[in-house]
């Protein structure tokens, strides 16, 4: 029979990422963790012994833990071509319920229990009513912050003695959040990359009617990232309830769109398909780099705004995808 | 040889699979009724059908997409219900979209395992599956490293990846939908190699394609559809391509075009030596007013440059460009439509036609963007109902959304908004493209009609015997320059394809 001629093995680092598969998902995070290197070493040139501290580090790792677990958990949505602006209300939720007067072994799972039912009310609501995710998210933020206010109006209350104990400190030397970001971070890159919903969630981000063709259940899956997403958020609220000793429903207001940034800067395409939580993992040490080293420059914390805003817009238009229909 | 034996000795069996009195509709649209099919085991089966005739209906049907209305599908006698294309997958009935299942971000090995991952109730190892992809390509010649990236293969090879999805899932039915449609000539050739080998392996094949020749070089048998009911099956030995026409058209090949224009009226539209950036060789062409003038030559060879430039999408660079007495090279291309070019684009769907709009705001665009920026919008329902009698568009009326029309339909569309907008000559890239022979029909006549009104049209195609049909008079491009002019009523294809060769070639030949 006539064979088509091999397809040439393409040479060079370069046309290895675009030619094999794994390398072409993960092409952002190299790029990320490149720039992280790049700013490192420009922090050991430019504010090196404060910055290399064993007090700096530590702070940063307990100040970067929320952003971690929320960026992972958003990473998923973004993945399957979603995205989810109510992560920010979820936290806030969650430490409004974990701060509320019932036992702890109560007000725990009910904090976990909440939020996954957010995550799949958002992901029926994308997935089979259709909504825009922005609009659903959206919505669902708008509720679920009403509702983290109507618990729990003013910061206050008590949070459970476990989290407070997991939450601060530190074990064998290392902070308690460091912990926190290695255990968030170990289960997300095991789910994309150890398991079948892994690929499956590739597949459905990059398109849900040929995955489901190939025999996906992919409306199961987009649903599952959102709920996903809420349980790292409840998380992450878990976390910063204990670490603040009590609750505050507006606490994790910021962190709703910085998740977007650490998935996107860590080269996870909005269009869903390509990236993985490994590239989050350099997406939010740069944010977390950038505030800290800007911090211990003496710049306006006001600046940082700004950085973080031209950066989202640089690294969305330098990821984006350059083939059509890839 | 291998073909003809297994033929004889299965002739006489049951057939594999057999689909009886199948129907489905979707709202009012009955895309499928009473269809009847049988596959037999190493035989290479043609669907044909107009477009809209049901064909991808009852592939999809065949396929676990969509769920029949009634009817049955027998698989070795046993009744299948497909819930899921899973379902037909694991039943082995495995096929190759025309737009190809495959995930681009996906390696190879990735996608020909997903969502099989598990097999007897275990997890198939990364190395495992890497090992079973290699023998499955290798079982198809084909030499790819299974963690490429799908997106990186050539379309030929994904679709290779594709039947070897099948291969793998120890199909026994495959169904290819307009397979070639996206193929080079020497990757059709590998298909049909393949699709041999198949069908040798004692697989049913059913093949769907509006390429007559492909069907009469691969298939042992035809059937025929029409309107979503079954017409005929037929032996491919015992018929040949007009009587498979007519049974899909209802009526022989040569009532396809009008007759062409008797007398021609003035010039309409002159070209003079024009450049463009594009098209650095001068370009000279006239227009009569009554005529169609024909573009004829290989794919790429300036075809699409020369009709952008007219259109004004491209600077000239040079030269003159007349429409009626009037000069408009130095005109943007909203100003030349204003002065009465039309333009028809190629890609309907992404360039010539707003999806989610009705009929008639798509076919007001052209004549609203003559006028002025925040002028009052005018009334123009009566206008557009008689554009759509006058070209018969299939539609309750003007509001309904053009995505719910058929290929031929959408193209009157276009058509309707240039009549709309009084275009005098008409620029048509490709106007039968992907759309059935009975809409082909109806777009040379409003063509023709067209042009019977005064105007003038001018339109590229790759299909030669169109271009001799429909046309006055033909120009052969080459490689930017047009090097050739013919009267479509003695042009013949070979000689067409003589000027369009290459030099070098044609010497050769």
């Amino acid at each position: 029979m006539s064979a088509l001629p091999a397809e040439p093995r393409r040479a060079g680092l370069l046309a290895r990422f675009r030619q094999d598969a794994f390398w072409y998902r993960q092409r952002g995070a190299v790029l990320s963790f490149a720039v992280l290197a790049a700013m490192l070493a420009l922090a050991a040139a430019v504010v090196p012994g404060t910055f290399y501290s064993a007090t700096n580090l530590s702070n940063l790792a307990g100040q970067l833990a929320p952003l971690f677990l929320v960026s992972l958990g958003q990473t998923f949505v973004l993945l399957g071509a979603g995205f989810d602006l109510s992560v920010g209300a979820v936290i806030s939720l969650s430490s409004a319920i974990l701060t509320l007067d019932l036992a702890d072994p109560i007000k725990i799972p009910l904090a976990f229990a909440a939020a996954a039912t957010v995550g799949l009310v958002n992901g029926w609501g994308c997935v089979h009513l259709r909504v825009h995710p922005i609009i659903m998210t959206l919505a669902t933020s708008s509720i679920v912050q009403g509702l983290a206010l109507i618990l729990l109006p003013t910061p206050g209350g008590a949070a459970p003695g476990l989290l407070v104990q997991l939450a601060s400190g530190t074990f064998m030397g290392l902070p308690a959040g460091f912990y926190w970001i290695v255990a968030g971070t170990a289960a997300a890159i095991w789910l994309v990359h150890g398991t079948t919903y892994g690929v499956r969630l590739y597949a459905t981000g990059q398109n849900p009617q040929a995955a489901w063709m190939s025999g996906i259940e992919a409306p199961r899956i987009r649903i599952l990232t959102y709920v996903i997403s809420s349980l790292m958020a409840a998380l992450a609220g878990a976390y910063l309830t204990g670490r603040l000793a009590s609750g505050d429903p507006n606490v994790g207001s910021a962190l709703g769109l910085d998740s977007v940034l650490g998935a996107a800067l860590g080269g996870t395409l909005l269009s869903g398909g390509v990236g993985g939580p490994i590239g989050t993992i350099a997406g939010v040490l740069i944010i977390g780099v950038l505030n800290n080293g800007l911090n211990l420059a003496g710049v306006s914390p006001y600046y940082q705004f700004v950085v973080k805003g031209s950066m989202l817009v640089l690294a969305v238009s330098l990821f984006r995808r350059k083939e059509a229909g890839l | 040889m291998q073909r003809g034996c297994v033929k004889d000795v299965m002739a006489a069996t049951a057939p594999l699979i057999e689909v009886e009195s199948l129907s489905k509709s979707f709202g009012a649209v009955r895309a499928l009724q009473d269809m009847a099919l049988a596959g037999y085991a190493g035989k290479v089966h043609a669907v044909m059908g107009e477009n809209g005739a049901g064909k991808s209906t009852l592939m999809k049907l065949l396929s676990g997409v969509f769920r029949p209305d009634s009817g049955s599908i027998r698989l070795r006698g046993a009744e299948m219900a497909f819930h899921h294309p899973r379902d037909a997958q694991k039943a082995g009935i495995s096929t190759i979209f025309q737009e190809f299942s495959l995930l681009p971000n996906l390696s190879v090995a990735e996608n020909l395992f997903l969502g099989r991952e598990r097999q007897d109730g275990r997890r198939l190892g990364a190395a495992e599956i890497r090992r079973r992809t290699r023998e499955a390509l290798a079982a198809l010649d084909l030499r790819i490293d299974p963690d490429w990236r799908v997106g990186s293969l050539s379309v030929g090879h994904q679709q290779m990846v594709e039947i070897a999805k099948g291969v793998l899932a120890d199909a026994s039915v495959f169904i290819f939908d307009e397979p070639t449609a996206a193929l080079a000539s020497h990757e059709v050739e590998t298909l049909f190699a393949l699709i041999r080998r198949l069908a040798g392996n004692g697989k049913v094949i059913f093949y769907i394609s509006h390429r007559l020749s492909e069907i009469f070089a691969i298939c042992d048998d035809i059937t025929i559809m029409k309107d979503g009911r079954f017409v005929r099956t037929v032996a491919t030995a015992e018929t040949d391509v007009d009587e498979v026409i007519q049974g899909m058209v209802g009526r022989p090949i040569e009532e396809l075009f009008e007759p062409r224009a008797e007398t021609l009226g003035p010039v309409l539209l002159k070209a003079e030596s024009l450049v463009g950036e594009e098209a650095p060789k001068p370009l000279s062409l006239e227009i009569r007013a009554g005529e169609i003038v024909g573009i004829a030559g290989l794919e790429g060879q300036g075809q699409q440059e020369l009709m952008r430039l007219i259109a004004g999408f491209a600077p000239a660079r040079g030269g003159a460009l007349t429409l009626a007495d009037r000069r408009i090279e130095g005109l943007s291309a909203r100003r030349r439509m204003a002065t009465g070019i039309g333009f028809v684009p190629e890609n309907r769907k992404d360039d010539g036609l707003f999806l989610s709009l009705d009929i008639g705001a798509n076919m007001a665009t052209a004549e609203i963007a003559r006028r002025r920026l925040f002028g009052w919008v005018p009334a123009m329902d009566a206008r557009t109902a008689e554009i759509m009698r006058q070209l018969a568009v299939k539609a309750p009326d003007a509001r309904t959304p053009v995505v719910d029309l058929s290929g031929g339909n959408q193209q009157k569309v276009v058509l309707g908004r240039w009549l709309m907008a009084g275009a005098r000559v008409l620029l048509c890239e490709e106007p039968t493209r992907g759309v059935d022979v009975g809409a082909k029909r109806e777009i040379y006549r409003q063509l023709r009609n067209f042009a019977g009104q005064g105007r003038g049209v001018l339109v590229t195609s790759r299909e030669l015997p169109e271009l001799i049909g429909l046309c006055d008079r033909l120009l052969v491009i080459r490689n930017g320059e047009l090097v050739a002019e013919t009267m479509a009523r003695e042009a013949t294809e070979d000689d067409l394809l003589r000027s369009a060769l290459p030099v070098v070639e044609s010497e050769a030949a």
